[in-house]
């Protein structure tokens, strides 16, 4: 063949190097394809108008930066154990909102922390743009923002449980109420029909009167308070029941509700907190692009009482979602944190289904940050709605079931070649389901501040990043700053602890009367007791 | 004188048949220039649009396997390609004879 010896002597070279290329090329293709798709995505949306948020960086360097919109604008996901970088990751979008601040009026957003972390972090935030604003500016802010802090002594936010929402009516309101603090009030198991009913009545009564739950030792134990609540009650129905059947409860029934009630009471600040006479209205909050941090946590509130409390403030804002009208002009953001608290019962569950399937028309979007979703809603129908209206979600280290749902967004090249102990076999690659297996599996043990973010909505494929850190301090500088903002009662629409005192004092004055009359009688006929036999025994 | 008859015979011959024969070298000289072309080619088009390597890595029904350009005599059958595979539409396309 002498054509094909002419051909290797005159091009042999360059076919070579062309075969070179070309196999190089080969093996790289799916990768290169992959990455670029990435790039262009990345590109495109580091180009769109509007505040940006640099997430982090990829592997290779490219800087992730997403519109703030599209972060705000829809309800994401944040999965990851501890110390992974959740909310690290978190306070990217909140420093983002805060930076603009008080100049963006048509997004904002609120914290419900049941961890304490996220709130701090916010409240540092807002703190910081405070200090950097002069005049005008800062005091517009300050209105802006609104704490309540469950586990504040110093300056307290008034959270009336039993204060109506003004959009509802009263039976619904108080129905809503009893199921939650039924299936919530810590304390062990549930209480029994014949506690519901007690607690539905009395709550019933002093939801007419706009009294917080803290009376609620007062209507049960007192009966000149009951009595007198009973003679300005329009309630047919809760007249009826106090003057037939509740004379007919047993001891051991009431003294459930007592012990369930003192439980939930037991932290001075929570005590604070709840027996105020107002409560916020989300609705109200949300609409004027407040920013609303909500803290659950605290060194003296129980496990039991903060998940309650959570519940409480979570039904509350499910509530003024839907309260809001359609297309609203402030996109609203609930950051929650310790998420898998939010599906603890049915009715929960429930309301956070409404909230992921028709928020998104009241403008308001949900947050949620939590370790482990799939173990956290056991009923597969709800984490499915779950999944399929989260718009974006980051996976950060933790458990490759829970990370299930991320499986064929995982970015695979199908040029990762098979272990071989053989050296003479030849080589093999992995398809790329397995691809996806392994890297599934490998999210099990992702670095710190490592994980996937999938925009849903703009790529099939999750981008893998290391992501940003917050501008925040460490350590005595923080945890100072952090103190001193949490005590002060000028930030956050609170009220400082005296001022509280005394408006409580003046309304007990106008239940209870006199401070006498304000003791319970059964204490106050303990202690003419105590008196007299004190005095037979001298 | 019989030898020259009929080496002048030849030539007459030649001579008369020699058009035919220029003919068939630049047949064949063409064929040559277009096999040579196409084993020089790194890539062909398919009629689809798609662009079919000729270089890579390619197995001869015998089983050896090479690296290089597809149009390669195989050092153990001594057959040489004929075809080439698009993957873009899987038609094949003949390749020019050697």
């Amino acid at each position: 063949m002498i054509t094909l010896w002419a051909r290797d002597r005159l091009n042999g070279k360059r076919l070579s190097r062309k075969t070179h290329e070309y196999l190089e090329r080969l093996g790289q293709e799916p990768l290169i394809a992959a990455q670029s798709a990435t790039t262009a995505l990345l590109r495109k949306l580091a180009a769109e108008a509007g505040p940006h948020v640099q997430l982090g960086e990829t592997p290779l360097g490219e800087r992730v930066n997403v519109p703030l919109l599209e972060l705000v604008k829809a309800c994401g996901l944040t999965t990851g154990g501890m110390g992974s970088g959740k909310t690290m990751f978190a306070m990217l979008p909140i420093a983002e909102i805060v930076r603009q601040l008080p100049g963006l009026r048509s997004m904002s957003f609120g914290v419900l922390d049941a961890k304490g972390e996220l709130f701090e972090r916010a409240l540092y935030l807002l703190g910081e743009r405070l200090s950097q604003l002069k005049g005008r500016e800062q005091e517009e802010l300050r209105e802006r923002i609104v704490v309540i802090d469950f586990s504040s002594r110093e300056a307290v936010s008034s959270y009336n449980i039993l204060a109506r929402w003004p959009y509802t009516d009263p039976d619904f309101f108080v129905t809503s109420r009893s199921e939650t603090l039924r299936e919530l009030l810590p304390a062990g198991e549930k209480l029994s029909l014949r506690g519901g009913a007690v607690l539905k009545n009395v709550l019933v009564l002093l939801a007419e009167f706009g009294l917080p739950v803290t009376y609620l030792d007062s209507v049960i134990g007192d009966d000149p308070f009951r009595l007198r609540l009973l003679s300005r009650s329009k309630n047919p129905a809760v007249r009826l029941y106090f003057q037939k059947h509740y004379v007919m409860e047993g001891k051991q029934t009431i003294a459930a509700l007592r012990a369930r009630m003192e439980s939930l009471v037991g932290s001075e600040s929570v005590r604070l907190a709840l027996s105020g006479s107002v409560a916020p209205d989300f609705k109200q909050l949300q609409s004027e692009g407040k920013i609303v941090l909500v803290n659950c946590a605290g060194p003296t509130i129980a496990r039991g009482v903060r998940l309650l409390l959570q519940g409480l403030v979570l039904s509350d804002i499910r509530q003024s979602i839907f309260a809001r009208p359609n297309n609203p002009p402030v996109t609203y953001l609930w950051c929650a944190d310790e998420a898998q608290n939010f599906f603890l019962t049915k009715q929960q569950q429930e309301d956070m289904a409404d909230v992921l399937t028709m928020a998104r028309s009241f403008g308001s979007f949900f947050y949620f940050l939590c370790q482990n979703l799939s173990t956290a809603i056991p009923d597969a129908r709800i984490l499915e709605q779950l999944h399929t209206n989260i718009r974006w979600s980051l996976t950060l280290r933790g458990s490759p079931r829970d990370a299930q749902f991320l499986r064929s967004a995982l970015p695979v090249a199908g040029r990762l070649e098979k272990p071989d102990s053989q050296p003479f076999r030849e080589k093999s690659l992995y398809s790329l389901e397995e691809e996806r297996s392994l890297l599934l599996d490998g999210v099990a043990h992702l670095p710190d501040r490592t994980g996937y973010l999938w925009l849903k909505a703009r790529s099939p494929q999750a981008i893998r990043l290391q992501t940003a850190k917050a501008p925040l301090p460490e350590g005595e500088k923080f945890r100072e700053a952090v103190e001193s903002l949490r005590r002060n009662a000028g930030i956050g629409c609170r009220t400082s602890r005296a001022d509280y005192m005394s408006a409580i004092a003046a309304r007990d004055r106008e239940w209870f009367g006199t401070a006498e009359e304000a003791i319970p009688i059964e204490r106050r006929w303990e202690e003419q007791y105590r008196l007299q036999e004190a005095a037979c025994r001298s | 004188m019989p030898k020259l008859k009929r080496l002048l015979l030849d030539v007459l011959l030649f001579l008369m048949a020699s058009p035919i024969l220029l003919l068939q070298a630049l047949r064949r000289g063409g064929r040559k220039v277009r096999f040579f072309a196409l084993a020089s080619r790194a890539s062909l088009f398919c009629e689809c649009g798609e662009e079919m390597s000729l270089v890579g890595m390619w197995k001869c029904p015998c089983g050896f396997t090479y690296r290089g350009h597809l149009v390669t005599v195989c050092p153990v059958c001594d057959a040489v390609p004929k075809v080439v595979r698009c993957y873009g539409c899987g038609v094949t396309a003949r390749l020019a004879d050697p």
